[in-house]
């Protein structure tokens, strides 16, 4: 399906209003302005009840005096209105570290493993609460996946954002993922990427290609560290980068046409990777493989680049696994902080993984 | 730093113009992205995209007005992702703004000899006229793709106040671009 017409003519309306709309003044017309402006009516009358009545009663005149007339109270300003998000946790024990949201399929839940006591509730910007409730919930193991790395929680007492049909994902936030939050909580199905397998534990399946899928693992902490577990460094489709530029016709002219720093568009594949622009890049070695079904074919290519930071200039090797599927190009690319060697066969065996995904 | 600043780094060939870039326009870039593609990665992506394409782009590009500029190109990598995922059918976004918007100009076969700038200054011209609160709605839903709870509480209006509005203002663009000869 194409994005309709008139979609991509929004895409040219003046410039000045979009500013316009970016910047707008809020007109805030709501019940707080109603009920603050009766709320200010109020106060005059009240101030000038105040000011005249002991006039009245003294025998005075009823003329009140230039520095009364600032009492008026104009109601609550913009910058009152707070930004709000609903948010819960499970208030004791193992899971209480756990966060998530996503919904899973009633087929996936097994056994119950305890019931818990929620907190659940609105939060604002900072993460404060705002109101909150215990919400009486149980939890759940979900099929194939350990308890330690992720549950389903299934809510007794109907929250305010939650229902009390679902099953919600729940994930330890950093269990042997090196800190970082993985899985996808956004992604289609989370626990998909949460295997055992004989490869190891397996950081999850993540799309190659336009049809194809490899599976990341998780590499032993204290062992190289190696960032390629997130799909950041997955680019299915080059033109997503290289929109304005004629990409090479052939899989093999690729890895040399992005070594290419003398065009300076060509260093916006390692700044996609890492927000950084190398000021060189050498191509050290290029190599075939196929993967382990022989469905598809990948060069692999080595790299040395450098990167100037601040003052100091720094030096990265990379791998990067190219592959072309219906004239699309797509990389993986793997950074190696040290052992090379090592991060090149781990990184190989993770694209020969390669395989077509179902459906 | 002031836009014309940026843009200087930029011609400069300065990296630093990327970082400006970033601190000033990176989260509304992030926003409109996310609003297209609901998903946390793709929508980075598009951003660290969006400076790729501001650097590729000037020099010698000098853009008149740099928020718009850079936003439009978040806007239509972000288009174009979604174009892509959903031919691969690996959606997961909400994609109803996108259609919604489509009874007004519905198949790309008509107006075949007019082009999106074209539609886009007509739609430009139309919404001058709007008043500043239906214009401003209409732009946050249409170019920015915020959802109605978020317009609506940014302008403090109801939901359905703001449905309305964006009903009138399609219903009335329509006929505009009838009257302008751009629909057949």
């Amino acid at each position: 399906m194409k994005t309709p017409r008139i979609v991509n003519a929004m895409g040219y309306i003046d410039g000045e209003l979009i500013s316009r709309a970016t910047y707008a003044k809020v007109a805030r017309k709501n019940t707080w302005l109603k009920w603050g402006s009766v709320a200010a009516c109020l106060v005059v009358m009240l101030a000038l009840a105040v000011i005249i009545t002991p006039k009245i009663l003294n025998g005075g005149d009823f003329n009140p005096s230039v520095e009364d007339e600032g009492t008026v109270n104009n109601g609550p300003s913009q910058e009152t209105q707070l930004e709000k998000y609903y948010a819960y946790g499970i208030n004791d024990g193992v899971f209480s570290a756990f966060v998530g949201g996503k919904v899973i399929s009633e087929d996936r839940v097994g056994n119950k493993i305890e019931d818990v006591i929620v907190t659940a509730g609105w939060k604002n910007e900072a993460g404060e609460w705002l109101s909150n409730e215990n919400l009486n919930a149980e939890v759940y193991l979900i099929e194939g996946v350990e308890s330690e790395v992720a549950a389903a929680l299934k809510f007794i007492d109907k929250g305010e954002a939650v229902t009390t049909t679902h099953y919600y994902v729940i994930m330890h936030p950093n269990a042997e993922y090196n800190g970082k939050i993985f899985p996808d909580y956004n992604a289609e199905n989370p626990v998909r990427y949460l295997e055992e397998s004989d490869m190891g534990k397996c950081n999850g399946w993540q799309d190659f290609g336009m049809n194809g899928e490899i599976r990341t693992i998780t590499v032993p902490v204290g062992s190289t560290y190696i960032y390629q577990m997130y799909s950041y460094y997955i680019r299915n489709d080059l033109t997503h980068i290289y929109w304005d530029q004629e990409l090479p016709d052939t899989l093999e002219e690729l890895p040399e046409w992005l070594s290419d720093t003398v065009s300076a568009g060509r260093r916006s594949f390692w700044y996609s990777m890492g927000r950084r622009i190398p000021q060189d890049i050498s191509l050290n070695a290029v190599t075939q493989i196929t993967s382990g079904d022989n469905t598809m074919r990948f060069i692999k290519a080595e790299y040395k680049i450098q990167i100037k930071d601040g003052t100091s200039e720094k030096e990265e090797n990379w791998v990067v696994y190219f592959m072309e599927e219906d004239g699309t190009y797509s990389t993986f690319a793997v950074i190696a902080h040290e052992n090379f060697d090592f991060v090149k066969s781990y990184s190989e065996t993770i694209v020969k993984s390669y395989q077509k995904k179902e459906g | 730093m002031d836009d014309l600043n940026i843009i200087e780094l930029y011609f400069a060939r300065d990296e630093r113009a990327i970082k400006e870039t970033d601190a000033k326009y990176g989260k509304l870039c992030y926003r409109i992205a996310y609003n297209i593609l609901n998903n946390y990665e793709d929508s980075e992506e598009c951003v660290n995209d969006t400076y790729l394409g501001v650097w590729n782009a000037i020099p010698p590009t000098r853009p008149n007005n740099f928020m718009a500029f850079v936003c439009g190109i978040t806007r239509n990598l972000s288009l174009k992702r979604i174009e892509a995922m959903i031919r691969y059918k690996r959606l997961q976004a909400n994609i109803v703004s996108l259609y919604e918007l489509a009874e007004v100009l519905p198949d790309p076969s008509i107006a075949v000899g007019v082009s999106d700038e074209d539609i886009g200054k007509a739609i430009s011209d139309f919404l001058r006229n709007e008043k500043d609160a239906a214009r401003n709605v209409f732009i946050r839903k249409y170019y920015f793709f915020d959802s109605i709870g978020d317009i609506a509480r940014q302008y403090g209006f109801t939901e359905s106040k703001v449905k309305n509005m964006l009903y009138r203002t399609r219903t009335k663009l329509k006929k505009f671009l009838i009257k302008e000869g751009i629909e057949l």
